[in-house]
C-alpha cells in the first residue's frame, strides 16, 4: 500500500469505551505539538456497543484527508482485531502495514495468540497493554470505571510519540472542565500509569524525537475543529440571535454546541417538535428582525421544502445549514455522502428562489455562514449552506488569516415615510430588492404573504402583476449573482488549486483529499499535471468562471461522494459540458487519500501518461 | 404612534374590502378584533396578525395591521418564532379549523407546552370553505357522509398545559369581543402565556344547518357561559375539564372555561427586560473566545 506523509493513529472499540474523547484529547495535543492534524470518525446508529474507531492522522505539512492504512493501533475490544464476521466490522488487522504497532490488552482479549503471531510475523511491533488492569488498580471503584481504559491507551500512545504529558494533561483538564475535579484526577491518574507501563516495558518504541514544538505555547496559531462547530461559530459571529433546531444526525453537533454556549452569547436556542416547527418558528423569528439558523439533514430538509418556498414568497430572510448523510430515506444516519445537492437546489414549487453555498472545510464553513446571513438579510431569501457528514465531524488544522472580515450587512431599511395606510413591503425596484423595516420598530404597517400579491402584499390573481412579482424574484437572484461575480475575492463561487492540464471538479469536503492527492501526484510527477476546481456556490451558478476554467482542460474528471453525479447533473444544465472521467463513492464512507491518488493514477495511464 | 396616543378602532381599518361571502361569521370576528384591539388601546404597528390558509385566514388583509399570511397549518408556529424574538409586540394568530385541528395540530399542543404569549383565535366552523364544503375535523359524525368523530379543541388546549381556554360563538358579538380582550390581555399585556379562543362560526355556503335547524338558531337555543354560572371558578381545573367535556346537545358551553395566571410565558423567562433579541445590535460580536477554544 501507498504511504503518505504523517502518522495515522486509529482508536477502535464499543459505542461507550470512550473513543471520541481519546481520539480528540490526542488530536489537540498533537496541534499544541506543531502538527496538522485530520480526524475523522466512522460510527454506528447506535448509543452502546456496536463498533466505532476514530482516526488520528498528522503531520508537520498541511493534510485534509484520511489514509488506508494504520501506523498504530488502539484497539479497545477485539472486535477492532479481528471483527465480528462484518456485522459490525471485519477488524482492523489488514491495515496494519510494515512498521506499524498495535496496541491492545492481552489480558482481557481472547483473540487466540495464532493472530497476533501472524501480526508479528509482518513486521508490526505489538504492544501489550493491560488497559484493564492498570484502571482496576487504579482508585476507580464505580461501575463505569471501565471507560478510562482508553486513557491507559491514550499514556502508551503519548509514549511511543514522545508527546509531552503536561501537554496532554492539560487538553484532558480542559476536556473535562465541567466535570469534578476527581474525573480530571482519574484520568490523569490512569494516562500516567499507561505511559509509564509503555516507557518501562516497551522503551524502544518511542518512534519520534523531535517535534514541530517541543513545548506548549501561549502563541497558538493553529485551529482544530470540525464543521459544525465553525459553522456554528461563524453564525454567533455573524449575530445569530435565534437558533432552532430538532436534533437529526449529523447536524446535532451544532444543536448541542450552541445550547452550550448560548448564553454566553445571548442567543435563544428552541428545540421545537418537528422540522416543519423549526422552519417555520425560524421564519417568525427572522421576520420580526432576529438572525436566525437552523440546521437539520436530509430528511428534516424534506419537511421543510414548503416553508423554504414560502420564504422564497414572502420574501423572509433564513439561514439553512443542511447536513447530509448517506442513502434516501432514513439511509445511515451517521455515514457519509453527498447526496442532497439536488433535492436542496430543487426545493420549492415553482421558482423557489434560494441561494446555496457549498463549503469544503471548516475554515469555509466560518466564512460561509457569515456570508450566508449578510445574503439572507440583504436579498431577503432562503440561504442555504450545504455540507455532508464528513465535513461536519472530522477535525482539520487550520489557521485564520488575521485580514480576513465579513462585515456584518443587514440590508435593512432604517427610516421610512409613513404617509401610506400600508406600508409597501413588496415595492418594485431596479435590482429586485425591496427595503425591509423592521417589524413593530416604526409606526407603520405592512403586509408579509405566502400569496402572490402586488407591492403592498395584497393577494393578486392579476396576470401582469403575476409577471411583475416573479421577474422582481428573479431579478433579486440577477443581482445577487453579479455581486458574487463582482467580489469574488470574499464570495469565493470557484476556487481553483494547481495548474495543470487534467481538472479535476468536485464541491464540498472531497476538497481536502482532492487537494492532497493532487499535491502529492503534481510533486512525484516533477510537474503540474493536475488542477482542482472546487464550486462552492449552487445557487446562483457559476456559470460563466466555470466555462471559463473547463475551457482549456485537456481531460476533466469530476469526483463526487453520491451515486448519480448531482454536480455533474448541474454542471451540465448549466453550461453543457461533458466530463472524460467520473469518480463516485457512495458506500457511506469518504474517499481516501489511496483512493484518489489510485483513480487519478488509473486516469494517467488510461490517457497513455507514464506514472511514477 | 406614542403609548400615550388613543387607538381609534378607525386606525385599525384595513384598505382592502373582505372576500367574504355575504352572511360569513367572519365579518363578525373581524369586527370584533378591531373593536378589541382599540378598545385595549393598542396600536397596529405593535400589532401581528399571523394567519394559516382558508377564508378565514384572509382577515389580515381586511385589518389595518401587521399581517403574516403563511402555510397551512403553521401560523402558531411562526407566530411563537415572532414572539420568542419580540415579547414587546401583540402576536395573534387567525386561523382556522382546518389549520389549528388538522395540518397544524402538533403546533396547537407544543405551543401551550411552550406556553409562549401568544393569542390563538380559531374560527372553527366544521367546514373547509375555500376547498368547497369538505368536512373539518370539527365537523359532527354524520355532516355529509362524514365517518369520523368530532375533534374536542378544548380538551386537547387543557390536556396540554393551556392557561386560557375559552369558546365563544360568532351570534354573540359582544361576548366575543369580550373574550378577545381577555384573551389578549393574558398573552399580551400580563404575559402570561398563550392563550387560546375557540370560534364557533357559521358557513353560511357549505354549513348553514346544524341537525336540520339553522346553524344560529341552533346555537342561540342552546349556548350558556360557564363563567356566568355562580357555582364556576375558572381556575379549577377539574371543572373546565368537565365542561369542555360536554358535547353538543341540548346544552352547549362556552366562555372562559379555564384561566390561570400561575405562569409567565417563556419568552418573558427567557428575555425578560432585556433589549429583544430582534432588536438588539450586533454590529460587533466578539467570538474570540470560542475560537481560542479550538486551538
Amino acid at each position: 500500500m501507498e504511504k503518505f506523509q504523517g502518522f495515522t493513529w486509529v482508536v477502535g472499540g464499543e459505542a461507550g469505551f470512550g473513543i471520541n474523547v481519546s481520539a480528540e484529547i490526542l488530536s489537540k495535543s498533537l496541534v499544541r505539538h506543531g502538527y496538522y492534524v485530520f480526524s475523522n470518525i466512522e460510527y454506528e446508529s447506535l448509543i452502546r456497543g456496536g463498533h466505532s474507531y476514530y482516526r488520528v492522522r498528522f503531520s508537520d505539512q498541511p493534510i485534509n484527508s484520511h489514509v488506508d492504512y494504520i501506523d498504530i493501533l488502539l484497539a479497545l475490544d477485539d472486535k477492532t482485531l479481528i471483527g465480528d464476521g462484518g456485522e459490525h466490522t471485519y477488524g482492523h488487522l489488514n491495515e496494519l502495514i510494515d512498521g506499524s504497532i498495535l496496541i491492545y490488552d492481552e489480558e482481557y482479549s481472547k483473540v487466540s495468540y495464532n493472530v497476533i503471531e501472524e501480526v508479528s510475523g509482518r513486521n508490526i511491533e505489538v504492544l501489550s497493554l493491560p488497559m484493564t488492569r492498570i484502571v482496576k488498580e487504579s482508585t476507580a471503584k464505580d461501575q463505569g470505571r471501565m471507560v478510562m481504559r482508553n486513557m491507559a491507551g491514550l499514556g502508551a500512545t503519548a509514549w511511543i510519540l514522545n508527546l509531552d504529558l503536561e501537554i496532554v494533561k492539560n487538553v484532558i483538564r480542559e476536556r473535562f472542565g465541567g466535570k469534578k475535579a476527581d474525573v480530571i484526577r482519574r484520568n490523569i491518574d490512569i494516562l500516567v500509569k499507561g505511559y509509564n507501563y509503555a516507557s518501562k516495558h516497551y522503551k524502544s518504541l518511542k518512534i519520534i524525537s523531535n517535534h514541530p514544538r517541543n513545548r506548549d505555547s501561549s502563541s497558538r496559531d493553529k485551529y482544530l475543529a470540525n464543521g459544525n462547530t465553525m459553522a456554528v461559530i461563524g453564525s454567533v459571529k455573524a449575530g445569530v440571535k435565534f437558533w432552532c433546531q430538532y436534533p437529526m444526525a449529523p447536524a446535532t453537533g451544532m444543536l448541542t454546541y450552541i445550547e452550550r454556549i448560548k448564553d454566553e452569547h445571548d442567543i435563544i436556542v428552541i428545540q421545537p417538535e418537528s422540522e416543519l416547527a423549526v422552519i417555520n418558528m425560524a421564519l417568525g423569528a427572522s421576520y420580526a428582525g432576529a438572525r436566525t439558523g437552523i440546521a437539520t439533514s436530509g430528511g428534516g430538509f424534506a419537511l421543510m421544502t414548503e416553508a423554504i418556498s414560502f420564504a422564497s414568497m414572502a420574501e423572509i430572510p433564513i439561514v439553512i445549514f443542511e447536513v447530509s448523510r448517506s442513502g434516501p430515506s432514513t439511509g445511515m444516519p451517521t455515514r457519509t455522502e453527498q447526496g442532497d445537492l439536488l433535492q436542496i437546489l430543487y426545493a420549492g414549487q415553482s421558482n423557489s428562489i434560494k441561494a446555496i453555498i457549498l463549503p469544503g472545510d471548516p475554515l469555509e464553513l466560518y466564512y460561509d455562514a457569515q456570508i450566508a446571513y449578510n445574503i439572507a438579510d440583504k436579498y431577503q431569501i432562503p440561504v442555504i449552506v450545504h455540507y455532508d457528514k464528513h465535513l461536519a465531524e472530522s477535525y482539520y488544522t487550520f489557521t485564520i488569516p488575521e485580514n480576513l472580515n465579513i462585515p456584518i450587512d443587514r440590508g435593512l431599511t432604517q427610516s421610512l415615510p409613513s404617509k401610506e395606510p400600508l406600508y409597501k413591503r413588496y415595492a418594485i425596484t431596479e435590482n429586485g430588492i425591496s427595503p425591509r423595516p423592521i417589524v413593530g420598530k416604526y409606526d407603520l404597517v405592512y403586509l408579509t404573504t405566502s400569496l402572490e400579491h402586488d407591492e403592498y402584499g395584497l393577494f393578486t390573481e392579476d396576470s401582469k402583476m403575476r409577471v411583475m412579482m416573479e421577474n422582481k424574484r428573479i431579478q433579486k437572484m440577477n443581482t445577487l449573482k453579479n455581486e458574487i461575480s463582482r467580489n469574488s475575492h470574499i464570495y469565493h463561487p470557484i476556487k481553483t488549486f494547481g495548474k495543470g492540464e487534467f481538472t479535476i471538479v468536485s464541491w464540498g469536503s472531497t476538497k481536502g483529499v482532492i487537494i492532497d492527492a493532487v499535491k502529492y501526484l503534481n510533486q512525484k510527477l516533477g510537474r503540474e499535471v493536475f488542477k482542482f476546481i472546487q464550486v462552492r456556490w449552487a445557487s446562483p451558478f457559476p456559470d460563466k468562471e466555470l466555462r471559463e476554467l473547463l475551457r482549456d482542460a485537456a481531460c476533466s474528471i469530476i469526483l463526487e461522494a453520491n451515486s448519480s453525479g448531482q454536480m455533474e447533473a448541474l454542471i451540465r444544465k448549466e453550461i453543457c459540458v461533458e466530463f472524460n472521467y467520473r469518480f463516485r463513492k457512495y458506500d457511506g464512507r469518504p474517499f481516501s487519500l489511496n483512493e484518489v491518488v489510485n483513480y487519478l493514477r488509473e486516469v494517467l495511464k488510461h490517457e497513455g501518461i507514464g506514472s511514477s | 404612534m406614542k403609548a400615550s396616543e388613543v387607538v381609534d378602532i378607525q386606525d385599525y381599518e384595513g384598505v382592502r374590502k373582505p372576500t367574504w361571502c355575504p352572511g360569513c361569521g367572519n365579518y363578525a370576528i373581524l369586527n370584533a378584533i378591531k373593536t378589541a384591539l382599540a378598545e385595549l388601546n393598542i396600536p397596529p404597528s405593535r400589532t401581528v396578525l399571523v394567519s394559516g390558509i382558508g377564508c378565514g385566514s384572509r382577515l389580515p388583509y381586511f385589518i389595518r395591521a401587521n399581517g403574516v399570511h403563511s402555510l397551512h397549518g403553521r401560523p402558531i408556529a411562526v407566530a411563537m418564532g415572532i414572539k420568542l424574538v419580540r415579547n414587546d409586540l401583540n402576536v395573534i394568530v387567525v386561523a382556522g379549523d382546518g389549520d389549528t385541528y388538522g395540518i397544524g395540530t402538533s403546533h396547537f399542543i407544543h405551543v401551550f407546552r411552550l406556553n409562549v404569549g401568544i393569542t390563538l383565535l380559531i374560527q372553527n366552523n366544521g367546514v373547509f370553505g375555500l376547498t368547497r364544503g369538505q368536512p373539518s375535523p370539527t365537523a359532527p359524525l354524520g355532516f355529509k357522509g362524514n365517518l369520523y368523530r368530532e375533534f374536542n379543541p378544548l380538551l386537547h388546549a387543557l390536556a396540554s398545559g393551556a392557561t386560557f381556554v375559552a369558546r365563544v360563538w360568532t351570534g354573540d358579538f359582544q361576548k366575543m369581543k369580550e373574550i378577545f380582550k381577555e384573551a389578549i390581555k393574558h398573552s399580551y399585556i400580563e404575559k402570561r402565556g398563550t392563550s387560546f379562543v375557540d370560534i364557533i362560526q357559521l358557513c353560511i355556503t357549505y354549513y348553514p344547518e346544524r341537525n336540520h335547524e339553522f346553524f344560529t338558531k341552533y346555537f342561540k337555543d342552546r349556548v350558556f357561559y360557564v363563567d356566568e354560572l355562580s357555582d364556576y371558578d375558572i381556575t379549577n381545573y377539574k371543572l373546565a375539564i368537565e365542561y369542555a367535556s360536554m358535547e353538543f346537545n341540548d346544552k352547549i358551553p362556552m366562555g372562559i372555561f379555564y384561566h390561570s395566571d400561575k405562569l409567565y410565558s417563556l419568552e418573558e423567562m427567557i428575555i425578560g427586560k432585556k433589549v429583544p433579541p430582534g432588536l438588539q445590535d450586533i454590529s460587533n460580536i466578539d467570538v474570540s473566545r470560542l475560537l481560542m477554544s479550538l486551538t
